[in-house]
């Protein structure tokens, strides 16, 4: 018995859980002291990874001569290859009202610490409302396109098979995809702030591409 | 002359010095000339208390099929089979994956059998082409304690005697029940010794499941002779092989019932071995003094056609790949040993070897055809390594050998040219070898020679070395019992592994392993044993303590074995072998199913006939012989996950094979 003791190794449970978008307020407090409110907002995302944190995987060497490597991309074999850092996932493609809370289906989740998520990008961002600064108001239809890779979405939690959590919520914060956009700079002077308008596409862009524009919490 | 176990492996001036020392010889049961009876028949030196030897009726009562599965006899080591009936077998061996053969030397007479730059992996070591019925003995030393082990010897080393047991003509037919069939036709003159033979095998099948048929064939011839005082030998193998490979299959799409155990997907691989290794001997053992001196030359083709990861990063034509490989090798070894005054023998040995090496790595669809050349390579590697040994009786209670061992390795891969050197001591200390308990303490340090494709573009070439230390005790209290148990522990500098896919070493940190091996063996009657053996080993990155994935922590055999047992008018050589192999760490934190098999094979012998029986995994248990994790994609155009997923490999199926042999 003692010999089966000793040969126990750890394993780790992979745990479905809900996964849900929750709707942003349509009310916005603006970073300059404006104030917005959406009439309309849609986004459309693809899939969610989180991902553990570098430092805890088990071949740092070989994760850090792997990137310096002119070759890329490794097949995993038997015997060579690593597990890899993506802890958790969820697979797909979703149009989102962001005024809407949504379900988004089951996360795929692994045991073990997280440290940060991935969300790939698989369409339009748009944002319509009005802003009302120093009074004034301005109409606004921003929207952005890509397929780009939000990296690095925060997320520290530890997961474990025994209390796990309940449910994964993303959200989106879009009084801060905003914050780099001068919603009163209709250089067009057409009465709607639009990405034609000039500068604006690329400070929505940022914005909506910003990491903190974007919140992962594992629920109790 | 031939004898149970080489004479390379057994430096003849050691075994004279014990023979004269302890006088402890056996009687002879062959006509051999008295010289020679006492160099075969001494008491052998063992460099640790794990080192087992089998002979000819040891390995005829194991259940292995081949070459390869002999060396689960070794304490401590488990194979993996992921690569189907004919691709080289994944070893495990004291905590160390020591992946085709990088860290396991094993030898034909003397002679390397691992393949230093192979595309597939460094050392690798595919024993296919070696029949089983040539197989006269074998000496598996775990650790690197011995000086004769070199180059690869960084977990273990083993090395088969090959001549043929029974003289006269032998026909072997069999059938089984996965579909196959065999064929043996093999010849010894009557009056020849074993290294004199003739032999013919053809086998193939269809497997259990899908995608694990295969065909071989194998052929050899030697003769053995003597000229004045002069041994001569010499002998060849060849031998060609196309199998198909089951790969991989995911753990959740057998739980959802997407796939059966022993299925495969589409274009999961397979391959064709060929190769052919030739040797000459000659040898001299005259007035307390012996050496011998073997050349040989191979001739190496290998291709492997693999998919493990489906459709991952090619979501149309899948990520198999088409892994090809030529060698030309050759090489000399030798080894002496001379009288320096009564009771001191001075003993050396070395070795030379040229391996010339042209490769490649191209992308493969499903259906096997080629789409693009990944990576090539053509180089030249070389290798020259030297021991010395002396072996000491202070005291008439202790014996101490201290060896050197050293080496220089040339790899050239195009433009480039590195060296990289090797020195490896060693010391075997063994105390009360007269008695019936022994104490024995062992030190060695193993080396793993660099590789062509781990060469860097500045001519740095990465060596892997270990150094490895040993404390056992063997008894034999009674004439019918005897016993064995040792504690080791090994440090390896920088773990280093070889990544045949990207074609480099990836360095993963320092490593240490501890763990204890025992073994019981009690033999009730003559010619018939029950054994015992365990080996509990723990492995772990010095740095993060995290485990050393794959390496099996627990591994339990047991095994009732009848050598040539008389049952009335018949003979019985049979072998009943169960094992258990414990949870393996995997990569993440992962852990990978328990597993127990037992396995049968057992022939009995009538006059000039023989019938043999062989089954695999009697209890037809679901077993996984290999377990990874890791992301993959096996459906076509669909997207990919970067989930990591559970992997594994099927273990052999319960499979009953029946063999009719006649001699003439």
């Amino acid at each position: 018995m003692w010999l089966w003791m000793l040969a126990c190794v750890p394993d780790r449970d992979l745990l479905a859980l809900p996964a849900r978008f929750e709707a942003s307020p349509a009310a916005l407090t603006l970073e300059d002291g404006g104030t917005a409110t959406l009439e309309q907002a849609t986004w459309t995302i693809g899939s969610l990874r989180l991902e553990a944190p570098a430092s805890s995987t088990q071949d740092t060497g070989s994760a850090l001569l792997r990137h310096l490597s002119p070759i890329s991309v490794a097949h995993a074999h038997p015997g060579h290859e690593s597990a890899g850092g993506v802890l958790g996932e969820l697979l797909g493609e979703w149009e989102l009202d962001l005024l809407s809370d949504q379900d988004l289906g089951t996360l795929q989740l692994y045991e073990g610490e997280l440290a940060t998520g991935r969300l790939e990008l698989a369409g339009t961002l748009r944002l319509q409302g009005v802003a009302e600064l120093d009074g004034a108001l301005h109409p606004f239809d921003l929207a952005v396109e890509s397929d780009a890779e939000v990296t690095g979405l925060p997320l520290e939690a530890q997961v474990v098979s025994t209390d796990p959590p309940s449910a994964l919520v993303l959200s989106l914060d879009p009084a801060h995809a905003l914050s780099w956009v001068d919603l009163s700079a209709d250089s067009d002077d057409d009465g709607l702030l639009t990405a034609a308008d000039d500068g604006v596409e690329n400070s929505f862009s940022f914005g909506a591409l910003s990491t903190p524009t974007y919140s992962l919490t594992l629920e109790p | 002359m031939s004898t149970p176990l080489s004479l390379r492996a057994l430096p003849v001036a050691s075994v004279l010095l014990l023979a004269s020392q302890s006088q402890a010889a056996e009687p002879s049961s062959d006509d051999e000339s008295a010289d020679d009876v006492l160099v075969v028949q001494a008491p052998r030196t063992r460099s640790s208390a794990s080192e087992r030897s089998l002979d000819a009726q040891d390995i005829q009562a194991l259940p292995a099929r081949s070459a390869d599965q002999v060396l689960r006899a070794m304490p401590g080591l488990h194979q993996s089979a992921h690569g189907g009936e004919g691709k080289a077998y994944q070893y495990f061996l004291r905590g160390f994956d020591a992946v085709h053969g990088a860290d396991l030397a094993v030898t034909l007479e003397g002679v390397p059998l691992n393949e230093p730059s192979n595309v597939h992996a460094h050392g690798y070591l595919d024993l296919h082409f070696l029949p089983t019925a040539l197989l006269s003995g074998v000496l598996l030393r775990p650790g690197s304690y011995a000086p004769q082990g070199g180059d690869f010897a960084v977990a273990g080393s083993a090395d088969f005697s090959l001549g043929l047991s029974q003289p006269g003509a032998q026909l072997t037919l069999g059938v089984g029940s996965d579909l196959s069939g065999e064929a043996s036709l093999s010849y010894r003159p009557k009056d020849a010794p074993s290294g004199s033979f003739a032999i013919a095998e053809l086998e193939g099948g269809q497997g259990v499941g899908m995608s694990r048929g295969y065909q071989q064939l194998r052929a050899g011839a030697g003769w053995e002779g003597t000229r004045g005082s002069v041994d001569h030998r010499i002998w060849a193998l060849a031998y060609h092989g196309n199998f198909e490979s089951p790969g991989v299959l995911r753990e959740d799409m057998l739980a959802a019932d997407q796939v059966d155990f022993y299925d495969a997907y589409a274009g999961s691989g397979g391959g064709l071995s060929q190769r052919v290794l030739a040797a000459a001997e000659l040898s001299q053992s005259h007035q307390g003094s012996a050496w011998s001196l073997t050349g040989w030359a191979s001739l190496r083709r290998l291709e492997l056609t693999q998919n493990y990861t489906g459709y991952l990063s090619d979501a149309e034509n899948g990520d198999g790949t088409l892994q090809a490989h030529e060698a030309l090798s050759a090489g000399l070894v030798g080894d002496g040993s001379r009288t320096l005054r009564p009771g001191m023998v001075l003993l050396g040995g070395g070795s030379l070897r040229v391996d010339s090496v042209d490769q490649s790595t191209s992308t493969v669809d499903t259906g096997g055809e080629v789409l693009a050349l990944q990576q090539s390579l053509s180089g030249v590697s070389a290798g020259a390594e030297g021991w010395i040994s002396l072996p000491l009786h202070p005291t008439s209670w202790l014996r101490v050998e201290p060896s050197l061992r050293g080496g220089a390795f040339l790899v050239a891969p195009e433009g480039i040219r590195a060296w990289a050197p090797a020195l490896a001591p060693r010391l075997s200390l063994q105390l009360f070898e007269e008695r019936a308990t022994q104490l024995q303490l062992a030190y060695g340090r193993g080396y793993r020679s660099p590789t062509l494709a781990g060469t860097t573009a500045s001519g740095r070439a990465p060596m892997a070395t270990s150094d490895s230390m040993e404390l056992g005790l063997r008894s034999a209290p009674l004439p019918w019992l005897s016993w064995r148990g040792a504690g080791f522990a090994t440090w390896v500098s920088d773990e280093i592994v070889f990544d045949h896919l990207e074609a480099r070493y990836l360095a993963t940190g320092s490593t240490r392993r501890v763990g204890v091996d025992a073994g019981l063996q009690v033999r009730p009657i003559e010619r018939l044993r029950w054994e015992l053996d365990g080996t509990w080993s723990l492995g772990r990155y010095t740095e993060t303590g995290a485990d050393i994935p794959y390496a099996p922590r627990l591994l339990l055999s047991s095994g009732l074995y009848a050598t040539g047992l008389p049952l009335g008018p018949t003979t019985l050589t049979a072998g009943l072998r169960g094992w258990v192999l414990g949870r393996r760490p995997l990569p993440g934190g992962f852990s990978s199913h328990p597993a127990f098999v037992l396995d049968l094979r057992a022939q009995v012998a009538w006059k000039s006939w023989g019938v043999g029986l062989s089954v695999d995994n009697i209890l037809g248990n679901q077993w996984r012989d290999g377990e990874f994790v890791y992301a993959s994609n096996w459906v076509a155009g669909s997207t990919s996950s970067e989930l990591p997923a559970r992997h594994f490999t099927a273990g052999a199926p319960r499979v009953a094979r029946l063999t009719l042999t006649r001699r003439f």
